[in-house]
């Protein structure tokens, strides 16, 4: 199964008919059939026994002997990085993202900085879903739903269980947003959300660090990310528990859209 | 000349945002917010003017230009002749640098961060080998960085190296906000003179 999503090419071949709705339900937002000859990687998931299977990535042996769940969990992660880092079409920004109208919240974290947790939150304020993985920036500094499967944690971080969206009663954004606030939150248990306001270039500075071509395209990442943030709020703090910090950022997002200038 | 800044002209990429400068240094792969004053010094170190002389061209007070120079000096944005008579070389700035890791800098005029490689940047998805996935290594103690090593997937927590490379601070760690620099009293000698408002101010 060849397909394209923002301008990169892949396979993903498997061995058994009954994998093709597997591979389906991990191929990245907005996918479609392509022909396998512009494929820039080729991935192979292979039923080596009962519940064993192996991936390979372009012809190279990546695992095996895994479970399904860690043999598709592995390709969906590596597809996730590879249009990341091989689009040239667009600006990949590691974060969160919500939306009320077209203004958009962005969240910039890595990994266990608890963005899932806040996205679920705001979802359930009512705020639209975009992403809790990417920030997909065009050129023009607006940012565009990549709405995969919300991942969320088990409380000791040990298990991660996905759910579309509307599982949780929340929408997925359809349309681009211009960016009205972007928080940069750290989780400390038993931290109050009181966040402090900084300048738009020194949250243009933080957002880079989250931004996944930042060191092969900088040019094109500094000049989108500056747009992006050009009208927008930045703030940053401490937060403990997700659910007070959201209704604040839902506030704060609320405010932004309506003191915006309709585009 | 020697004591006539000059700004680096290669290897970095600007670009204005409101009235701050953002500067990207593809050499240390690092990324700077120069403040309104801060950028204005820069753009007048073109190795002619003295730093007198930016200083009377903008207006600024002396201790200010000075401060932005050793700034920008340590953010590796001069060229290598006037950053040695700062007495940080771009190997300090690059090594304090790449120490602290992504937190910011603690700078009044400019805040800068490494930018980390791509894979760095991304959410459990170092690779096929990737044995961090859903692994939790906060340590919540500001003063580490907190890794994961994706080869045996073993949490690793490196010591933050708080220096500013400051005579006049004195530089601790709090495990919950990180780097602290505390200036130390006026009138304590450092290198060239004594501390002022955690500056070295030369001793005329």
């Amino acid at each position: 199964m060849a397909f394209e999503a923002f301008g990169v090419a892949a396979e993903v071949r498997f061995g058994a008919a009954e994998l093709e709705a597997h591979v389906r339900a991990i191929l990245p937002p907005g996918w479609r059939a392509c022909d396998s000859a512009r494929a820039i990687a080729t991935f192979s998931l292979q039923r080596v026994e009962v519940d064993s299977y192996s991936v390979t990535i372009n012809g190279s042996s990546a695992i095996e002997h895994a479970s399904l769940d860690v043999a598709l969990g592995l390709i969906d992660a590596d597809i996730r990085m590879l249009i990341a880092t091989k689009t040239s079409d667009w600006i990949f920004v590691h974060a969160g993202v919500v939306a009320l109208g077209d203004r958009a919240l962005v969240l910039p974290g890595t990994s266990f900085s608890g963005k899932s947790t806040i996205v679920r939150s705001l979802v359930e304020l009512g705020a639209t879903y975009y992403s809790d993985e990417y920030a997909v920036f065009d050129e023009d500094g607006m940012v565009h739903p990549y709405p995969r499967r919300l991942s969320i944690r088990s409380d000791d971080g040990a298990v991660i269980t996905e759910h579309d969206v509307r599982e949780l009663g929340g929408v997925a954004g359809e349309d681009r947003a211009a960016v009205g606030l972007v928080a940069l939150i750290r989780y400390r248990p038993g931290a109050q959300w009181r966040p402090a306001t900084i300048s738009a270039g020194e949250g243009t500075v933080a957002v880079l660090t989250n931004t996944v071509p930042a060191q092969q395209r900088p040019g094109d990442s500094l000049r989108t990310v500056a747009r992006a943030l050009r009208d927008s709020r930045v703030l940053v703090g401490d937060r403990g528990e997700a659910g007070v910090a959201a209704e604040a950022l839902f506030a704060e997002l609320t405010a932004a859209g309506s003191e915006a200038p309709r585009s | 000349m020697a004591d006539r800044p000059r700004a680096r002209s290669t290897g970095v990429l600007t670009e204005q945002v409101g009235d701050e400068l953002v500067v990207y240094d593809s050499v240390s792969r690092s990324a700077h917010c120069l403040s309104a004053d801060a950028a204005s010094v820069w753009s007048l170190c073109d190795g002619e003017r003295s730093p007198a002389g930016i200083a009377g061209e903008l207006g600024m007070a002396g201790e200010s230009v000075d401060t932005a120079l050793r700034e920008l000096g340590d953010a590796g944005l001069l060229e290598s002749v006037f950053r040695q008579q700062q007495g940080i070389s771009r190997r300090d700035a690059a090594k304090r640098l790449a120490t602290i890791g992504a937190a910011a800098v603690s700078a009044p005029l400019i805040y800068s961060v490494v930018i980390p490689a791509a894979a760095a940047a991304m959410s459990g998805t170092s690779g096929p080998t990737d044995l961090c996935a859903g692994k939790n290594c906060d340590d919540h103690n500001a003063c580490t960085i907190d890794g994961c090593n994706p080869l045996n997937g073993q949490c690793t927590h490196t010591p933050v190296v708080c220096d500013d490379n400051n005579l006049c601070t004195i530089d601790t760690c709090d495990v919950t906000k990180g780097c602290v620099f505390t200036r130390v009293a006026n009138g304590t000698p450092c290198q060239d003179g004594t501390c002022q408002g955690g500056v070295c101010v030369k001793t005329p």
